[in-house]
């Protein structure tokens, strides 16, 4: 079509539209970003000041300064003298100055971290920086087939905690197929044979459409099992039911999610019910994280590590809720936990301690195959079988298949 | 002043009117018309133009928003001064901003085909209507008033690569759209 034409096609944009782009919303900057950053801060500084508090900072072992060496030439490796096959101290320098050291008991509870030389290359080297974006290693290697074009190179380091020693490569970026580039990249590193995935935490999608698109989500992803939850409480027992419907209808999912593509990616912090969702997505490495859909209409995911939100309305949900409990066969498993006389769960009282109400060991009872037509009179008999069995921890398992 | 007090002035048929009218729309319709015709004096030209069109219309007309009045005069009068100079037109950013839009609208329309035309307009309002409102900014901005995607970037708060990715991605979304509605 000429330019001509296409002007005047333009032209023709409403009113509406033309008067909300002469004044654009301009963009605070990334709240959500710096909420977490403070987070972290207040995290580490409020850790600081407990562990000092306790005492077990103490003056003495932690004294090396770092050194810089490439991977290929290594470097000065001081190993310290508390460090134990498989353990070392916590990356705890943020809080940490020099010539202190941290007590090794605490620090091999806390962390594990393996040695430098039994860590895999994209553990090694945790990050790379891409113009403004940065991207996290997934530990994902990612086959040459899904690799596009090179975007770049960038120097990472990598840290040797057990030594105190930087190291530092050069990595190569390379698009991914079907995926955007400001989700995932792989990185091949010193001219390795292996591409390995990285991710962009800091994604954020416009809306539903935008990161369905930009993650290629209905080729990526897997969905497994949906799971309800369910939870009764009375003054002498709680009880916890679990549905898990195995074999739901992706399509139902994909459909809904396809009506709602213009749902604006937002924030959810409040607790919530909801079907979860067992998710996979082999491609960048993630399994069984979690996709949900709340009763007040929310979509929620972690999929690229940070929370994802989208309000589809509370009609999506009902129906999604509505299509598995009316066409998809389910296991049920309750579990009741009855409380103690003074109303404290069994296995804590009060003060925190084990009370003697509580078996461990109780052995599992799993019940015959759930009849639709029995549920009440099962309801009942639950309700009057309770008090006659032994054990305190319950756990039922029924099936129903349509 | 208000835009209603501006609207007052031209009924008045006071000098005042034009003045008021430049200085607080003056540089929007000079920044609009440049994205046009990257030329200074040739857009200066058309937004003078742009004034005597509003002095000779209110009255009769009332626009509801003087604001988009304006800036739908300033537009109309820029790209006819466009298509005209063939000389000019060359490495405008609207000239730019066309030619990203050329692998969307594919279709051959006859310029005489008023009807295709308008419901291209249309369909494309409707396009318009399912995006967020950041996107859609960056779309008008783009593609109506012409704006470099630097420019974008500046005036939403976003940095280019992202504008011009999103741009990309609603082109993408507009084609298949246009397809599904057999319009292209």
């Amino acid at each position: 079509m000429k330019k001509e034409s296409i002007s005047r096609i333009m032209s023709g944009i409403d009113d509406e539209y033309i008067k909300e782009a002469a004044a654009p919303v301009k963009k605070s900057g990334n709240i959500r970003r710096y909420i977490t950053v403070a987070a972290c801060i207040a995290v580490v500084i409020i850790a600081g000041i407990i562990l000092s508090q306790a005492d077990i900072i103490s003056p003495s072992h932690f004294s090396s300064e770092g050194t810089t060496a490439n991977e290929s030439g290594g470097g000065d490796k001081k190993f310290p003298e508390t460090a134990t096959e498989g353990t070392a101290e916590a990356p705890l320098d943020s809080f940490i100055t020099p010539g202190e050291e941290i007590d090794t008991e605490l620090a091999i509870e806390s962390v594990t971290r393996p040695k430098w030389e039994d860590m895999i290359i994209p553990m090694r080297y945790g990050e790379i920086t891409l113009g403004e974006i940065t991207y996290s290693s997934q530990c994902t290697e990612i086959s040459s087939e899904n690799i596009l074009s090179k975007l770049g190179e960038a120097k990472m380091q990598g840290y040797d905690i057990y030594t105190d020693t930087y190291y530092t490569v050069t990595g190569e970026a390379y698009s991914v197929k079907s995926i955007s580039t400001e989700c995932a990249v792989a990185v091949r590193i010193d001219n390795g044979e292996e591409y390995f995935i990285y991710v962009n935490s800091w994604y954020e999608p416009e809306d539903l459409g935008d990161f369905i698109s930009d993650l290629d989500l209905k080729n990526t992803v897997l969905f497994r099992k949906a799971f309800i939850d369910e939870y009764k409480h009375s003054d002498t027992a709680s009880e916890h039911s679990q549905r898990v419907y195995a074999d739901f209808d992706d399509k139902v999912i994909w459909d809904m999610l396809e009506d709602c593509l213009s749902a604006e990616n937002t924030e959810y912090n409040h607790p919530y019910d909801r079907i979860g969702i067992e998710t996979d997505m082999p491609l960048l490495g993630y399994k069984n994280i979690s996709f949900c859909i709340t009763p007040d209409g929310y979509i929620i995911t972690n999929i690229l590590n940070t929370q994802k939100c989208f309000f589809v309305g509370e009609q999506k949900f009902r129906e999604f809720d509505e299509y598995l409990k009316n066409n998809v066969p389910y296991k049920e498993y309750n579990t009741v936990y009855e409380l103690n006389p003074d109303g404290t769960i069994p296995g804590k009282g009060e003060d925190g301690q084990s009370t003697p109400g509580f078996n461990p060991d109780a052995p599992v009872q799993i019940s015959p195959p759930y009849d639709p037509s029995q549920e009440e009179a099962m309801s009942n008999t639950q309700q009057s079988s309770s008090p006659e069995i032994p054990q305190d921890f319950i756990i039922e398992e029924t099936t129903r298949t349509e | 002043m208000d835009d209603s007090k501006i609207i007052t002035l031209f009924f008045e048929r006071s000098q005042n009117a034009v003045n008021e009218l430049s200085e607080k729309y003056g540089r929007l319709c000079l920044q609009i018309s440049v994205n046009i015709l990257k030329n200074i004096s040739d857009s200066e030209e058309c937004v003078n133009d742009a004034y005597l069109a509003l002095w000779n219309n209110i009255p009769p007309e009332v626009p509801d928003d003087l604001k988009t009045y304006l800036i739908k005069v300033v537009r109309n009068i820029s790209l006819k001064r466009y298509h005209a100079n063939t000389a000019v037109k060359r490495n405008s950013f609207y000239d730019a901003a066309l030619s990203e839009l050329e692998e969307v609208l594919t279709a051959d329309v006859s310029s005489e085909n008023e009807v295709l035309f308008k419901e291209l307009s249309e369909k494309i309002n409707t396009f318009l209507g399912g995006l967020s409102r950041e996107n859609r900014t960056f779309f008008v901005c783009r593609y109506y008033y012409g704006d470099s995607i630097k420019a974008i970037a500046e005036k939403t708060g976003n940095t280019p690569h992202l504008v011009s990715v999103r741009l990309m991605r609603t082109r993408e979304k507009l084609k298949e759209y246009l397809r599904k509605e057999e319009l292209i």
